[in-house]
């Protein structure tokens, strides 16, 4: 064999090898590629699925999910030139505290979750704010007043973040609204002794004062509590025309039961809390004709995007469940548009962007103050004939029914 | 104090001991606290709601068949599970009676939700009054109910001869068998009665308030301390026992306010067991 034909075989075999590392190189760099479409990023929330605040936690995971199907339906998020699907993993906490805490920790240790999606009320959010804190895991949670989940943490949040509206914005609407009906300005309140209620109770007392109303009957009970004889039986004896209350809706429904059967017929009934539910008129039928109800969103506050939600779910989904989930859709935007515009997945850099919001979402204006809560506004919705309509702030065309005609 | 707040007081502990009649009995016959008792109220109220639902039948049209099918579920219940469970010793049978009713929320929550739901009527929102004093019609038929069932029972229990099969059975079972007792029988006879008078207090449960798949825990406790107080087994007892928690809890709440109605129920049982173990009238025809 002549030193040519070994040179021109060398050759062969470097070029020939050349070739197969570039093919090699090309097929990794194209299997990497095909790879990052399905590339996730673990999203975690542990919610009361069950247990006392169970319809609460049912419309959080239709709002968590709507906002994840909708990312991934868009191609998900691009984080370095790479696409990212979201893997949204739940937990039901069957509304337990010690579980809920418990849960967040496995989902960012076990399961891998770079951020994490909170509980409602801040008996569920704040064990989870807490091990958010101690991770350095970022955690955007609604459905706790501002005041409650702000000053839960004495230090100040860190990776905490609270999307919901103020305490003293609930009380002043509702005596506003409570207002709009003429009656003898006599208030009772009810409140249950969860933290909310007790929380809520003074707040009450100090909004309708302030609007020149008188409070005749304070009744203040634990949750488990559903006879009120002898509560309705000394509001009706204080000649009590507005009833203001918050408490489980196991309670709001035995209480106006016991309102119509011992003859109680106030002009102005709310109760945040009970009303919420979609159980509300299931159990309490044409008698909930009246009662007002506590929202957050409402097809009448023109937030960005009601038309598409009008659309995707309006069909599926009753006004007053959209009222509870579409807070949870607006959440989980804030958190999924902070991962895209950090561009990472480290948790510094998501909070910091999360720090920065300010916009507009499902469920209005978003922008954090120093406590790490954003304040929504307030709505009162009035159950007319099995749903549920916006009548304040007022809206053109609808006016507030009074007196309570379930009641009637 | 208002009398109307009183006598309706009074009138709800008639539903505590419709509730809690069904306890005493299998508590008296197969000496078995029956931890899952609350969930057969909370779950023939869930029944009527579904077949209202289903039929638009009114809870006290739907009230017969829930009745029977409690009964058939308690039958069931005793031969299939309790019998076996109680063969190797008593707390064999508490601890899967406890199972059974963790089962059995976690089934009414993937069933219904966890929302708090109720049975309409309009029994729930009437009421009449006498001489200035407001009845609620729902407390009061629960009421007239339970005094009817407890004396039924009663009068079952001391005058027929299926009360002194049961009797027989109850006080000595292995004698009972050697005289020809089916005490498997009976005791299977004995949970669906029970599970029937839970029946008739979770519709009646429904119809007057709220309920959700965790509702049968307070009733539970409630039911207990109505049977201790009352004296187990004690039919009697536990219709008086009853009437006496609905006054206690009626006047702690106009005295201390609401944070202290089941406190005070809790601190009588409390005091009545030590007192008195075997309850304010003592062990019944049981």
């Amino acid at each position: 064999m002549s030193v040519m034909t070994v040179r021109r075989a060398t050759r062969v075999i470097i070029a020939g090898s050349l070739f197969a590392l570039l093919a090699a190189g090309i097929g990794t760099i194209a299997a990497a590629s095909t790879g990052a479409s399905t590339r996730t990023i673990t999203i975690g929330a542990s919610l009361p699925l069950t247990g006392p605040l169970g319809g609460l936690g049912s419309d959080q995971q239709i709002g968590y999910r709507a906002e994840v199907n909708d990312v991934n339906r868009a191609g998900g998020i691009k984080i370095g030139g790479i696409r990212y699907k979201i893997n949204l993993t739940i937990l039901n906490n069957a509304s337990t505290a010690t579980t809920a805490s418990n849960q967040a920790r496995a989902l960012v240790t076990r399961d891998g979750a770079i951020a994490l999606l909170g509980g409602a009320t801040p008996t569920i959010s704040v064990p989870q704010a807490d091990v958010a804190t101690l991770l350095h895991v970022p955690f955007v949670t609604t459905n706790n007043p501002d005041d409650a989940f702000g000053s839960a943490n004495s230090k100040g949040w860190k990776y905490a973040w609270d999307v919901f509206f103020k305490e003293e914005t609930q009380a002043k609407t509702v005596a506003k609204w409570a207002n709009v009906c003429a009656s003898n300005k006599k208030v009772a309140l009810f409140n249950d002794t969860e933290k909310d209620g007790t929380f809520e109770r003074p707040l009450y007392e100090a909004a309708v004062k302030a609007d020149g109303d008188r409070v005749v009957g304070t009744y203040t009970f634990p949750p488990p509590t559903t006879t009120f004889s002898s509560f309705i039986t000394s509001a009706k004896a204080a000649g009590a025309q507005i009833v203001i209350g918050q408490m489980l809706p196991t309670a709001g429904i035995a209480l106006v039961k016991q309102m119509k059967s011992l003859g109680f017929q106030p002009d102005v009934v709310i109760l945040a809390k009970a009303a919420n539910a979609e159980n509300w008129w299931k159990g309490l039928g044409s008698l909930a004709t009246g009662s007002g109800m506590e929202l957050t969103w409402s097809p009448a506050a023109h937030y960005p995007g009601t038309p598409q939600i009008l659309k995707t779910w309006g069909k599926k989904l009753s006004v007053d469940t959209l009222a509870s989930a579409v807070p949870d859709f607006g959440a989980a935007q804030v958190l999924l548009q902070a991962i895209s515009k950090a561009r990472s997945t480290n948790a510094a850099k998501v909070n910091a962007a999360i720090a920065k919001t300010n916009g507009m979402f499902a469920v209005g204006h978003v922008k954090f103050s120093k406590n790490h809560t954003a304040v929504t506004r307030y709505l009162v919705g009035q159950w007319m004939h099995g749903r549920v309509v916006q009548v304040y702030p007022p809206v053109p065309g609808v006016k507030t029914e009074c007196p309570m005609a379930g009641l009637r | 104090m208002n009398a109307t707040t009183l006598v309706n007081g009074v009138l709800e502990g008639g539903l505590y001991a419709l509730v809690a009649l069904g306890l005493s009995l299998v508590f008296g016959v197969l000496r078995l606290i029956n931890l899952a008792h609350g969930v057969l109220v909370i779950g023939a109220a869930y029944a009527a709601l579904e077949l209202f639902e289903l039929f638009r039948l009114g809870p006290f049209a739907a009230l017969p068949i829930v009745i029977v099918v409690a009964a058939m579920f308690g039958f069931l219940l005793q031969r299939l599970m309790l019998t076996n469970l109680l063969l190797k010793g008593p707390e064999a049978g508490i601890v899967g009676t406890f199972g059974l009713a963790v089962l059995g929320e976690a089934a009414f929550a993937a069933a219904f939700t966890s929302n708090g739901v109720s049975l309409q009527s309009s029994l729930a929102t009437s009421s009449f009054k006498i001489g200035g004093v407001t009845l609620e019609m729902v407390l009061v038929t629960a009421c007239a109910i339970a005094i009817a069932c407890a004396g039924g029972l009663q009068f079952g229990l001391k005058r027929t001869r299926a009360g002194s099969v049961l009797r027989a059975a109850a006080k000595d079972p292995s004698t009972a068998e050697l005289m020809g007792i089916n005490v498997r029988l009976v005791f299977a006879l004995t949970v669906a009665l029970a599970a029937a008078l839970a029946a008739v207090g979770g519709v009646l449960y429904g119809v007057s308030t709220g309920f959700e798949p965790t509702s049968d825990t307070s009733l539970l406790l409630i039911a207990v301390a109505v049977v201790v107080v009352g004296g187990v087994g004690n039919v009697t007892g536990t219709l008086v026992a009853g009437l006496a928690m609905g006054l206690v809890q009626a006047i702690s709440v106009s005295v201390f306010g609401g944070g202290y109605a089941d406190f005070t129920v809790y601190v009588l049982f409390f005091v009545v067991l030590i007192a008195r173990p075997k309850g304010l009238f003592g062990q019944g025809a049981l």
